[in-house]
């Protein structure tokens, strides 16, 4: 494979990828502490009561409990589990440990511990609630009634937005108006590894917590202000993880596990098991949106006016700032005259929205690209050409952030994905009249790299120190998610030393001994921590010369490092190998090739993929195979080019999933994802189509090595690309996801009715 | 806690002895994929588990005396790849293919799977339409033969008692001629529970243009399965042409109607239907002859 | 109750409750944490361990029915530390992102390539349909998969 680096673009495993495989790789539900007792919580079965006497006796009387716990006997400080830096702005302190009020199905209620998770499960069926139900509110329409019932005394619209680029001006003749309505729903992250973690107070008053978060500072911040303990008495460490996708993200567990071994003294451990995780963690909202646009009739677009209503759940959480930033994603992607984008939130009593894989990008773009095909259909443009019309250059201005979208090429993305996709030719084909209708589908989508903004430090620190025999070891707040990014910062580093990957040994976030990072969030990993990494680097390369230098008697001009040495330029094998000057400089000069490096961001350019799918629907049962999909991403610089291909191919699954068959329904009584897996499906290995992945590689931009993000942009255009694919084949405007095949019989029969045409004969 | 005692008969008769102790909280385990389930999910405990697993003589697929017998405990990965049930009872090893995945099949047996008695079980239909009759073995030893329709009356339930077993099917194999199969409708192509499913038997004339024979059982619609004979009768005497399919698909569209006018489920079923029975008919035309 | 079973190959006796899930015997009483709970309804696969040749949900299986059969986990697939070609291949193809997946799938390619050879990328997606995998799109564990049995085949 084509890389004009030593170590940068080529494939490489994770260090653990060999405990993995053995199973010896300790996840956090895998962990067990000596005298570890067992939560289980107790959930509400209503989606909207107050919480009256809590009767515990028979579930403490059961052998093994250690105690039972509800707003009765713990604290009712409310917080917000979205908080990760203190003051952060945003945050709606609105959720307490224990409900008073049950707000939704699966809203913690009580929590049993005991010596066995049998034992816990037993008392945790013992223990009887006495309810007085309330009326639910399980759409944000409905919440925003004038008569509907409060979720929260501060009312139900949590907050709302009206942010707009420019002046509304007048619209040339022959414009063209069109509007679609978009119904994108909630969602399960499903992370394989349900959710879980595990918390012990010791006997020094100091608080650990073994979590699978994306921010061990968070964490902190969170459960330390709400136990009030100080920070430095609140011990965090990162876990390996099975997979997050932003579902672990948000302080859900961390909060009540700590309070649980605070008051046993003891470790304490929690793990949901699946329909807890789909019901009682956090969702990607349900969202529904109108996208409205005027356009020039040779196509040019004008204004974009977006509309969008989300239902936030029972708690606040993130969805505030999640709705603005979907305000934040269409400007990257398109030149438009004005964008006008209308939000609100509103509270419901269902399951707790929160940031789901792209933030929003993928909800935001599956309208907007649904929308942009419904525009070319008017207009009688191929959707290519639409797109090649309006889609962004490189180094234009955001007019919502003001900041340049840097080397935005994702035009390339659309003309080289096209050609390889053969677009033209497939597009042309006419889906046939036949049982089975097969069409193409194309979309686009924008990301960012970073959170560059007021309210999050755009900073890392990090340090890097040299052994005697030339092994390093990292320092750092790393957050794994399982996207690789111990290997990415191990290969950027190994890049500007010139050693061997191997050499480089990191550990995961540690609150107590890895300098600060605030998380694994907004697709900062590479652009950031990396950037951050290869400045490490750089600056211990430059150590070692100058350390050399001095071990040398010799001028810093005529040295570089290359192959594990400094040496005189252009001459191998010249000057001291690492070792020979991390040992020699100790001893001599009591040097230490140690650096630290605190690396603030200074840019967020636009992150791009455009995806084209080939659909096959059966017109009879409504179901929906993709056959193909080619996905091409600007991804400026592939550091693990392995794993940059397989997040693309994991984030397809998630999409196709998301347009066709995932979608977490709740009943008339407000229950969430009953029967866990067995009702939420999966794309599973015989349904996933093969996926051709382009990658669109050029310097530029701040990122290490002209590298940018691709794990959530890769889940962004997909949905939309199928739902397009699928219109197109059966003919069809079908806008509320997903498209089973319950939905797509249905438009079959309405358009045949109102065609008058027997759905059934083909 | 109480602890469910645990009985692992190795044969009939300790078999027979196990069920004299069952009460109606006592539960029999075969695979164990759907009682597993249930037992989590419900908090229901059982006094007794009677775990039928040591029963390898309820392990089988033989032909004696003109019929075809599998044992009760015959999981659904040995019917899969049973080469005999595949020439002479294809239906029934086509909806053993398809139920749930490779580890679901390893275990799940054909007795359990009619003793779940689950509206959408993947066995059922198949058996029904081969007038399949089930051994009940009962505490006193004796095993008695019933209609598999007999024991279905409800959903999720049979009418054995808590103290009978199946202990075995038995059905006539296909005879030359005759050509079966099964289709399934579920929320994605593997590793699904059904929406539809039905199993069919259709016999061509000696000319093979016109149909002389056809029986059909649908599930997944009723609270149990059952053979719909008014839908056979649309095929039974018609020529093999796109118009009888046409009418075939129809009459089962008609079926839903019928069965579940007030179900939502409705307005998809009666559409998807006429996919299965379009998929039916394929699988039919692509049979081998027994 | 007393369990006999042979687990990765080693006897072992422990006593049991008669309603134990065997994937809890595994996990707890022999602290082979390797095979994953995910759903507990077998669904996702990640519990998939190998009785007697064949790929079952861990979780769903009664502990008390492996009296007397033989029981290969994940922790049983390499020998003297060492891992065997399929675990190789998962390293080296990038069938791994987050892992929690990697045991069930390992152990289901096992029973398959126990039973078939020179299994096709189709057969080795219908053998694997009943492992959920939500990183990797797949892809890479076939191909793994599929060079492991050509690995094997040709040393054969």
């Amino acid at each position: 494979m084509a890389t004009p680096f030593k170590y940068v673009g080529r494939s490489y495993p994770a260090p653990d990828d060999s405990e993995k495989v053995s199973g010896k790789l300790v996840y956090g539900s895998d962990l067990r502490l000596p005298g570890m007792l067992y939560a289980r919580l107790v959930l509400s079965p209503h989606a909207h009561a107050t919480v009256g006497s809590i009767d515990t006796k028979k579930a403490l009387s059961v052998p093994g409990v250690v105690g039972v716990y509800s707003y009765h006997n713990a604290p009712s400080t409310p917080y917000c589990r979205y908080r990760i830096v203190p003051g952060q702005a945003g945050c709606i302190d609105d959720e307490t440990l224990f409900a008073s009020t049950a707000r939704f199905v699966g809203d913690r209620v009580a929590a049993v511990v005991a010596w066995s998770l049998e034992a816990a499960s037993e008392a945790a069926r013992l223990i009887e609630v006495i309810y007085t139900e309330l009326p639910p509110v399980l759409s944000a329409d409905a919440a925003l009634e004038p008569r509907a019932a409060l979720v929260h005394s501060s009312g139900n619209l949590v907050h709302e937005f009206d942010h707009a680029t420019g002046d509304p001006a007048a619209l040339p003749a022959g414009a063209v108006m069109t509007c679609t309505a978009v119904r994108t729903q909630m969602l399960h992250h499903a992370a394989i590894e349900p959710h879980t973690c595990l918390a012990n107070f010791d006997a020094s008053g100091k608080l650990t917590i073994w979590s699978p978060c994306q921010s061990v500072y968070g964490a902190r911040t969170v459960v330390a202000d709400l136990l009030g303990l100080p920070y430095n008495r609140v011990r965090v460490v990162k876990v390996p993880m099975g997979g997050s996708f932003g579902g672990k993200q948000e302080f859900i567990l961390e909060p009540v596990t700590a309070y649980l071994a605070m008051q046993t003294g003891r470790p304490v451990s929690l793990t949901l098991d699946r329909e807890e995780c789909i019901r009682a963690t956090m969702v990607r909202p349900e969202q529904r949106s109108v996208v409205r646009s005027a356009v020039r009739a040779d196509g040019g677009l004008l204004d974009l006016d977006i509309e969008t209503l989300l239902a936030a759940g029972a708690y606040a959480s993130s969805s505030p700032d999640y709705a603005e930033a979907m305000a934040h994603k269409l400007t990257r992607l398109y030149r438009v005259r004005r964008y006008r984008h209308r939000g609100r939130v509103a509270y419901t009593t269902a399951p707790v929205a929160g940031g789901m894989r792209g933030w929003g990008a993928p909800d935001i773009a599956t309208c907007a690209e649904i929308h942009m095909d419904q525009i070319a259909r008017q207009l009688g443009m191929d959707p290519l050409d639409f797109r090649l019309r309006n889609l962004v250059h490189p180094d234009d201005i955001d007019p919502v952030t003001g900041r340049s979208v840097g080397e935005a090429r994702v035009r390339q993305c659309l003309e080289r994905g096209a050609e390889a996709f053969g677009w033209r030719d497939r597009a042309a084909m006419p889906p046939g009249l036949g049982r089975i209708r097969k069409a193409v589908g194309l979309a686009c989508g924008a990301h960012k790299n970073g959170l560059l903004s007021d309210t999050f430090p755009e900073s890392n620190t990090m340090t890097l120190k040299m052994n005697e025999d030339g092994s390093l070891d990292l320092n750092a707040s790393i957050h794994e998610v399982g996207a690789g990014s111990v290997v990415t910062l191990r290969t950027i580093i190994a890049e500007e030393l010139d050693v061997a990957p191997e050499m480089i040994s990191a550990r995961e976030a540690d609150s107590e001994t890895s300098p600060y990072d605030f998380g694994c969030f907004g697709s900062r990993m590479t652009y950031v921590c990396g950037a951050s990494a290869r400045a490490l680097a750089a600056k211990l390369r430059d150590r070692l010369i100058e350390a050399a230098a001095e071990l040398l008697e010799v001028s810093l001009g005529i040295l570089e490092a290359a192959n594990g040495r400094v040496q005189r330029i252009g001459v191998a094998g010249t000057g001291l190998s690492y070792p020979q000057i991390v040992q020699g400089s100790r001893m001599r000069h009591a040097r230490d090739m140690i650096v630290t490096h605190t690396y603030k961001g200074t840019s967020n350019p636009g992150s791009y993929s455009v995806q084209f799918a080939e659909v096959e629907v059966d017109v009879l049962t409504g179901l929906t195979r993709v056959t193909q999909v080619l996905t091409a991403v600007d991804i400026g610089r592939a550091i693990n080019r392995g794993m940059v291909e397989g997040q693309c191919r994991g984030a397809i699954q998630a999409g196709i999933g998301s347009a066709l068959c995932e979608e977490v329904v709740i009943d008339s009584a407000g229950r969430a994802g009953t029967g866990g897996f067995k009702n939420y499906h999966l794309v599973n290995a015989a349904d996933m189509p093969p996926v051709t992945v382009l990658l669109v590689e050029h310097d530029g931009d701040d990122g290490p090595y002209g590298a940018k993000s691709v794990g959530e942009i890769a889940t962004v255009p997909t949905a939309a690309a199928i739902v397009n694919a699928v219109n197109r084949a059966l003919g069809t405007a079908m806008t509320t996801l997903p498209l089973t095949p319950e939905r797509i019989v249905a438009t079959l029969c309405e358009t045949a009715e109102i065609g008058g045409r027997d759905a059934s004969c083909f | 806690m109480n602890r469910p005692a645990l009985l692992a008969p190795r044969d009939l008769a300790s078999l027979a002895a196990a069920l004299g102790r069952a009460t109606p909280d006592s539960r029999l385990i075969a695979g164990g994929t759907d009682l597993m389930l249930r037992l989590r999910t419900s908090g229901v405990r059982p006094d007794l588990l009677i775990d039928l697993s040591g029963l390898r003589e309820f392990s089988f697929i033989r032909k004696e005396r003109g019929l075809i017998r599998i044992g009760a405990m015959t999981t659904f990965a040995q019917m899969q790849r049973n080469a005999m049930l595949g020439i002479h009872a294809s239906c029934l090893a086509r909806a053993a293919a398809q139920v749930g995945s490779v580890q679901i099949r390893n275990v799940a047996t054909i007795g359990g799977n009619v003793a779940n008695a689950s509206p959408c079980a993947d066995a059922i239909p198949a058996l029904l339409v081969l007038d399949a009759q089930v051994g009940v073995l009962n505490r006193a030893g004796n095993v008695e033969r019933r209609p598999l329709q007999d024991l279905l009356v409800e959903a999720d339930k049979t009418t054995l008692g808590p103290d009978e077993a199946i202990v075995d099917f038995s059905f006539v194999p296909l005879s030359e001629g005759q050509r079966s199969a099964f289709g399934k409708v579920g929320a994605r192509s593997s590793v699904a529970v059904a929406k539809l499913n039905a199993a069919m038997i259709v016999k061509l004339d000696e000319t093979q243009r016109t149909v002389s024979e056809a029986k059909i059982a649908f599930g997944s619609i009723a609270p149990t399965a059952f053979v719909d004979d008014r839908v056979a009768a649309v095929l039974r005497g018609k020529p093999v042409n796109s118009g009888t399919i046409e009418s075939f698909a129809g009459a089962c569209s008609s079926m839903v109607s019928r069965s579940i006018p007030n179900r939502s489920s409705l307005p998809y079923k009666r559409h998807a239907v006429r996919g299965l029975a379009h998929d039916l008919w394929s699988a039919i035309q692509g049979a081998h002859d027994p | 109750m007393l369990l006999s079973t042979v687990v990765n190959g080693t006897e072992v006796s422990l006593d049991i409750a008669p309603d134990a899930r065997l994937i809890d015997v595994l996990r707890n009483a022999l602290a082979l944490t390797g095979t994953k709970e995910g759903c507990a309804e077998g669904e996702c696969g990640a519990c998939t361990v190998v009785i007697d040749g064949a790929a079952v949900n861990a979780c769903l299986v009664l502990a008390a029915q492996v009296q007397g059969k033989s029981v290969l986990t994940v922790e049983g697939l390499s020998s003297a530390g060492q891992p065997n070609a399929l675990q190789k291949k998962f390293v080296e193809l990038g069938a791994i992102q987050c892992g929690f997946c990697t045991p069930g799938m390992l152990m289901s390619a096992t029973a398959l390539l126990a039973r078939s050879r020179q299994p096709s990328h189709e057969e080795i997606r219908r053998a694997l349909a009943g492992n959920l995998c939500r990183c990797t799109g797949y892809a890479a564990i076939i191909e793994a998969v599929a060079a492991a049995a050509d690995e094997e085949g040709s040393q054969t």
